[in-house]
């Protein structure tokens, strides 16, 4: 069934045709959350807090903007969300196992190959950036769409993904240098 | 063209979002350049790299393990998810609390200011009441004296030890005004008879003593003779004098020590009183 004809009949109360639209959806949210949140648990969390919105919020969604560009933009407020919570716990515990000694970091660049390098990239890039880069990578969408998504000025998501590919080549870099030395 | 143009435009052909014209100028200043090649394929290694992420996908359908919870909120009565905002309520507690806070204080302030002001409304109706009718409380007084009606103690302490007067015990505020001395002067005349005589007990016939000045020196006592001040020796430590006040000997001759019993002692008292329910007044505000 064609996706706008699923949303019509979902915001019309079938319940049928808003289960199937969520399923549809399911693996592009958890994805993106994947990726800008880094671990599986969180993106877990995240895509069912997404999902549940969804479920709830669908008949204020109207057609002026595509359906995976109103999704992405309850996934990005989701994870921005869970990053502030996450901000707010964070004890010295955590602060000491993020310092890494010598012989960890070595180990883990002995220990990853180049796809885990790209991965661990993404997540050392700042917030905004990962964002703009899931969003234009894995969910395939143009400027403008990322623009609206995040609700940010066109200007500012080309510039945060142009210095986003830049962060990230000269992080690789500095990764193969690592595993060549 | 500078070095920021050439890298926007290599960013952009990765986006494939340059036309025709562009893109041909972007591989001329490439193949001239060995720096800006090599920053190119670095830049476009990164972005095949993010093109072939590996395609992640959740562990179990998200979807089915909310449905439930999602099937039963639907169908949960309004009144359930009241209670539900009500849970969340108990946070706010300490905010009620601390916004009832200054209302007890000002409860509390409100009932002091309640309690001084009946308090001194009381003492003013018996101020104007002792103004009517003193002069008959004290006539009666008197009478009642004559007659032998007094029920005090006929045991009258005698000064232990000849000599001056010992000094007045001090007093909370002691006022060392003329007109006191003046109304104690009439009153040693009239009261040193019945000092003589008996102790009064304290509290009853003392407001009825309380009497303007004038009347009192009017009726001197005719068959008695003024007696000197009979001091009392009330403790065996001498008399502490309040910091900051000197000792004032006219004052120990004219007031006998047990004038506290007298008339004068009684205006004393209540003066004192006065003042002091005046400073508690003044405490109050500054609270």
């Amino acid at each position: 069934m064609h996706e706008a004809e699923l949303i019509r009949m979902a915001q019309s109360g079938d319940h049928d045709a808003l289960v199937e639209l969520l399923r549809s959806i399911e693996t592009s949210v958890y994805r993106s959350a994947y990726y800008i949140l880094g671990n599986e648990q969180d993106a877990l969390d995240a895509s069912q807090e997404v999902l549940i919105r969804i479920y709830r919020k669908l008949d204020t969604y109207q057609e002026k903007a595509k359906f995976s560009t109103w999704v992405q933009r309850i996934v990005s407020n989701v994870c921005m969300d869970k990053f502030r919570a996450k901000k707010e716990t964070v004890s010295i515990d955590e602060h000491e196992l993020i310092i890494p000694d010598r012989n960890n970091v070595e180990e883990e660049i002995l220990l990853t190959g180049l796809s885990n390098d790209i991965q661990e990239a993404i997540g050392r890039l700042p917030k905004q950036y990962r964002m703009v880069v899931v969003l234009r990578y894995l969910e395939d969408l143009s400027y403008q769409e990322i623009a609206e998504a995040l609700d940010l000025p066109l200007n500012t998501v080309k510039s945060y993904l142009f210095r986003a590919r830049q962060q990230l080549q000269e992080l690789l870099y500095d990764y193969q240098k690592g595993g060549i030395g | 063209m500078t070095n920021e143009e050439i890298f926007e435009l290599m960013q952009r052909d990765l986006d494939r979002d340059l036309v025709e014209s562009e893109q041909q100028l972007l591989h001329r200043l490439i193949q001239k350049d060995v720096d800006l090649q090599l920053m190119y394929n670095r830049l476009k290694d990164v972005s095949q790299q993010l093109e072939h992420l590996p395609p992640v996908v959740p562990p179990f359908s998200i979807v089915d393990s909310i449905l439930p919870k999602l099937e039963s909120a639907a169908a949960k009565p309004a009144a359930v998810t009241s209670t539900m905002n009500e849970e969340i309520l108990p946070t706010l507690e300490v905010k009620r609390e601390s916004s009832s806070l200054p209302e007890s204080k000002k409860w509390k302030r409100m009932k002091v200011w309640m309690a001084s002001l009946g308090s001194t409304a009381v003492a003013a109706s018996l101020l104007v009441g002792m103004l009517f009718s003193g002069g008959d409380g004290k006539k009666q007084e008197v009478d009642s004296f004559q007659n032998g009606t007094d029920m005090t103690p006929a045991v009258v302490k005698q000064p232990k030890t000849p000599g001056p007067d010992d000094p007045t015990p001090p007093s909370n505020n002691p006022i060392p005004s003329n007109s006191k001395e003046e109304t104690d002067k009439a009153k040693k005349s009239s009261g040193a008879t019945t000092q003589t005589k008996s102790k009064r007990p304290p509290a009853k016939t003392e407001k009825k003593q309380t009497s303007p000045p004038k009347k009192t020196k009017t009726p001197p006592p005719p068959q008695k003779k003024p007696v000197p001040p009979t001091p009392v020796i009330t403790d065996d430590k001498p008399p502490v004098w309040p910091i900051g006040l000197e000792e004032n000997p006219d004052r120990e001759d004219k007031e006998p020590a047990n004038d506290d019993k007298d008339d004068g002692g009684d205006k004393q008292e209540e003066k004192n009183k006065g003042k002091n329910k005046e400073k508690k007044k003044d405490k109050d505000d500054n609270d």
